[in-house]
């Protein structure tokens, strides 16, 4: 698991590559929620690098969207490959966070809200 | 009566104490009482009846005394008169006579008149009358001379009579010619004359005979008795019965009545001397005394007629008084033994109410305060001691009883923990094909000093052992639970059995102080070769059961018990174990079971037994002689610790252990996040290396991680490190078995399912993962199998798992990063 993190303006960007598992889940959830509680955080998680990801992952993504909203920021999630969307599909996250497919969209989308 | 039971009256009355005395007390009392009264009124009856006639006699005599003294001193006036005249030679002036005439009247009162009667030749020249006559008329005195005529009364009774007999005599009753009813007494004067005396006339007196009915009605008779007077010519003069005076006569009475009886009564009662006969009264028609006493004075018969109830009456006043006295006694008595009875059962009946109190559970209830120090006051003293000797003693029963709950719920604490301390998962996890290994462990008591313990030292490798701690109970144990503790870590320092043990020995032996110790045996089984390296410190020699039924009791090389001597060394023996090979270790409390006449279960039984179950598997090998021993002991108490541990070596193809192939995948996984993270990297392997993907590779690994954890995370309640067995097969379809020893969980109903729909603040942490794991396998299937949750998964093809339809209308190349 890699995650790289640009910060551009008022636009942050996570990108998270490799496996969310429950071994990976401790380390990104410190990650994502020190980014995630800052006040009107505009935050993109670039999933596009992602494998696989379990339910500690999930829990880790809704910790951070929960952060975000308390925080009065914008999450947005782009880039799930098929696997991946499956599994949001099948938890339900997608009907409760903002996805796009491209995460070229989601720069004006994050902006945007 | 406060004191008394709130019971009915009746009740109460039948049995009160105070009740009971009374009756029986003044019952017998009185019943004795009554004896005597009757006893005395039959023996004193025929006495008083003698009494009572004589009594009747006497009564007779002293009536016709009485009437003698009244009549007596009338004959002696008139004799005197008569004398006075004879004296005189009739030479008595008249008013002289007159003079007496009038004294005899005014001094004998019961004197009606007197008269001085003579022959009309012989009246004195100065007498007017020849027969003065002087009688009470009235309040005055009358007088009337008494020659008339004719000179009719010289031929009178009481003229003529003493005339011719020369004596004074009286006349019978007959009613005068002024209608009164009188008896006269006559006496003739003779006056001397040269020739002798010559008759010259009679002094008389008359008796009314009222007044003879008035003195014989005083005559103290009795209220129903009576008095009569008859002549001797049985004329009644005086009868209660007014009728038959002058009339009648005894005789004639007889005669009207035909009475042959009363005809020889009344010969009897004029016959001049005194008699007594039974009679009935004519006046009461009861039965009477007739007694009879001729007077003195004259020639009449003084008869009395005296009920004989009358005479009775005496008897009846004596019992009377007797049955008065007695019952006023009785009445006293009766008093007395209320009060007596009252002061007995007063307290009593306090005591009584206080016990009852008492008896209800009530232990601080008031006793009634003894007074004095009599029986009473003794018991409730003695009721008191055992009162507070009770409540000590409950105090002290409730202060045990809740140590020794105390005790049994620690010691069933205790056995739990114990049996917690050896393994007793079966089949053993990881479960192998190559090993039938089955313990079990029956404490004498809650809690005993046998144990068994096995594990793995690696793949091959597994260590068994045996242990009997010397004692029983919690010494035991807790010896027990050392000597484990120090032979797990005694091989994990050393796999020698022999070294292990005496390090284990040493171990134990150090500070020692009670001088407990322990039998041990252990064995190291390399199951790929079958052979079993073994050290025996003490313990009974293990069964060697070949395949073939030969029976061997490994007995050599044997130690001394580990803990008594620090320093045993213990020599390691070797056997092998052929495929098909069982050995049986087991406690003394197995050889020793003693019968109810304590005859032991012996080896020879255990092996003649095992040779039969020899075709069973270990479980029911070992429940068989468990059973068999039962019942050998046929009821009697279990004297020591029972434990067995049988393991029989199945196959040595080596290849045979192995079964992880192209096909298939097997994975031990510790319950830890190091042990699920390698066996995902394991999965991970195997999955790439698969011939032809299955079903879509992320898929097993989900389901894999999800329910690991899960059973991580909230299958074990303990601290021990458990073994979870997962066999995951290509198919297709494919297919993955988890198996655990945690806690009975269904993953299909035990969990809820997470709310989808629920806004992102509401969307609880957690839960999603089982949700993700039925709905992406093809089917789950719990079973709980003894102390095995087993949970078989079926995956779906890969042509099934469709991305859902929003996201796959969106086949999207992946973005570059």
């Amino acid at each position: 698991m890699t995650i790289d993190e640009c910060i551009r303006d008022d636009l942050t960007t996570v990108a998270l590559t490799g496996r969310l598992d429950s071994m990976t889940a401790p380390e990104v959830e410190q990650r994502l929620l020190a980014r995630a509680t800052v006040a009107s955080v505009n935050l993109v998680l670039d999933l596009s690098g992602l494998d696989y990801i379990s339910s500690a992952g999930l829990r880790v993504i809704l910790m951070v969207a929960k952060r975000t909203k308390a925080a009065q920021g914008q999450l947005v999630l782009c880039g799930m490959n098929q696997q991946i969307s499956t599994i949001f599909e099948v938890s339900g996250f997608l009907t409760i966070l903002r996805v796009v497919e491209r995460c070229a969209d989601a720069l004006p989308a994050a902006g945007s809200a | 009566m406060k004191d008394r039971p709130p019971r009915g009256e009746l009740f109460a009355f039948r049995h009160s104490i105070r009740t009971r005395m009374l009756l029986w007390t003044v019952g017998v009392t009185g019943l004795l009482l009554i004896a005597v009264v009757v006893w005395n009124y039959v023996t004193v009856r025929d006495q008083l009846k003698v009494e009572a006639r004589n009594r009747a006699a006497f009564l007779a005599a002293g009536s016709a005394d009485k009437i003698d003294a009244k009549l007596g001193p009338m004959q002696g006036l008139v004799q005197g008169i008569a004398l006075t005249l004879q004296a005189q030679a009739l030479d008595v002036p008249f008013e002289r006579l007159r003079v007496l005439q009038d004294a005899a009247l005014r001094d004998y009162p019961e004197i009606y008149g007197t008269a001085v009667a003579l022959l009309p030749a012989k009246r004195p020249a100065a007498w007017p009358d020849a027969a003065p006559y002087a009688y009470r008329e009235r309040d005055a005195l009358g007088y009337q001379n008494l020659d008339e005529a004719d000179h009719r009364y010289l031929g009178e009774d009481w003229f003529a009579l003493p005339r011719y007999l020369d004596r004074g005599i009286w006349s019978e009753p007959y009613r005068w010619s002024n209608g009164v009813k009188m008896v006269t007494y006559s006496m003739p004067i003779q006056v001397p004359t040269p020739t002798g005396p010559v008759f010259a006339g009679v002094v008389t007196c008359d008796i009314d005979l009222d007044w003879l009915d008035r003195t014989l009605a005083d005559l103290p008779l009795g209220q129903r008795g009576y008095a009569l007077l008859m002549t001797r010519n049985g004329t009644y003069i005086s009868h209660p019965l007014k009728e038959l005076v002058l009339t009648e006569s005894v005789f004639s009475i007889a005669e009207a009545r035909g009475s042959e009886s009363l005809r020889e009564a009344g010969q009897r009662m004029v016959s001049g001397s005194p008699g007594l006969i039974p009679w009935v009264s004519w006046t009461t028609a009861e039965d009477a005394w007739l007694a009879w006493q001729p007077l003195k004075t004259a020639d009449w018969t003084m008869a009395t007629v005296i009920p004989q109830a009358e005479l009775r009456t005496e008897i009846l006043r004596l019992s009377r008084n007797e049955a008065l006295v007695g019952a006023t006694g009785l009445v006293v008595l009766t008093l007395a033994v209320w009060l007596i009875a009252r002061s007995i059962t007063r307290p009593v009946g306090a005591l009584s109410a206080a016990a009852a109190t008492l008896a209800t559970g009530d232990l601080d209830a008031a006793l009634p305060r003894p007074r004095g120090s009599d029986e009473i006051a003794q018991l409730t003293a003695a009721f008191g001691a055992m009162r507070d000797n009770l409540k000590r003693h409950i105090a002290d029963m409730a202060v045990t009883t809740a140590a020794r709950e105390r005790m049994q719920s620690e010691l069933r604490i205790a056995h739990n923990i114990q049996m917690d301390l050896v393994p007793k998962t079966f089949p053993i996890i990881p479960a192998r094909t190559d090993l039938d290994l089955f313990a079990l462990m029956a404490p004498a008591r809650e809690v005993g000093g046998d144990f068994y313990d096995f594990f793995f030292l690696d793949h091959d490798r597994l260590v068994v052992a045996i242990g009997d701690v010397s004692g029983k109970g919690i010494p035991a144990a807790l010896f027990m639970a050392v000597t484990r503790s120090f032979f797990r870590s005694a091989f994990k320092a050393d796999p020698d059995p022999g070294r292990a043990l005496a390090r284990v020995s040493d171990d134990l032996s150090e500070g020692n102080e009670s001088c407990m110790f322990a039998t041990l045996f252990c064995a190291v089984v390399r199951l790929a070769e079958g052979t079993v390296d073994f050290a025996n410190a003490g313990h009974n020699a293990p069964l060697l059961v070949h395949n073939d039924g030969r029976m061997e009791w490994i007995s050599s090389p044997h130690g001394t018990a580990a803990a008594i001597l620090p320093g045993a060394v213990y020599e390691s023996g070797r056997l092998t174990l052929a495929a098909g090979d069982a050995l049986l270790l087991y406690t003394d409390g197995v050889t020793e079971a003693m019968d109810p006449e304590r005859r032991q279960y012996g080896e020879e039984q255990l092996a003649s037994r095992m040779d039969s179950y020899r075709a069973l598997a270990c479980r029911e090998c070992l429940d068989a002689l468990a059973g068999d021993i039962r019942a050998h002991a046929a009821g009697a108490e279990q004297s020591d610790d029972i434990t067995m541990l049988m393991l029989r070596r199945l196959v040595t193809s080596a290849a045979d252990v192995s079964r992880d192939d192209e096909s298939s995948l097997q994975l031990e996984i510790a319950n830890h996040q190091e042990g699920l993270a390698s066996a995902l990297k394991r999965l991970d392997s195997f999955l790439a290396t698969a011939a032809s993907p299955p079903t879509l590779p992320y898929v097993p690994r989900l389901v894999l991680e999800e329910l690991v954890t899960n059973i991580i995370k909230y299958g074990y309640p303990d601290d021990d490190v458990h073994g979870i067995h997962v066999v995951f097969r290509t198919g297709p379809p494919a297919t993955m078995t988890i198996e655990d020893d945690g806690q009975p969980f269904n993953p299909l109903l035990d969990a809820p399912a997470p709310n989808l729909d629920a806004v992102t603040e509401e969307r609880p942490i957690g839960g999603l993962g089982l949700h993700m794991v039925r709905t992406i396998t093809a089917s789950l299937n719990y079973r709980r199998e003894g102390r095995i949750n087993r949970l078989s998964i079926v995956f779906p093809l890969a042509a099934s798992l469709l991305p859902p339809v929003a996201v796959a209308a969106d086949k999207h190349p992946r973005p570059a990063p």
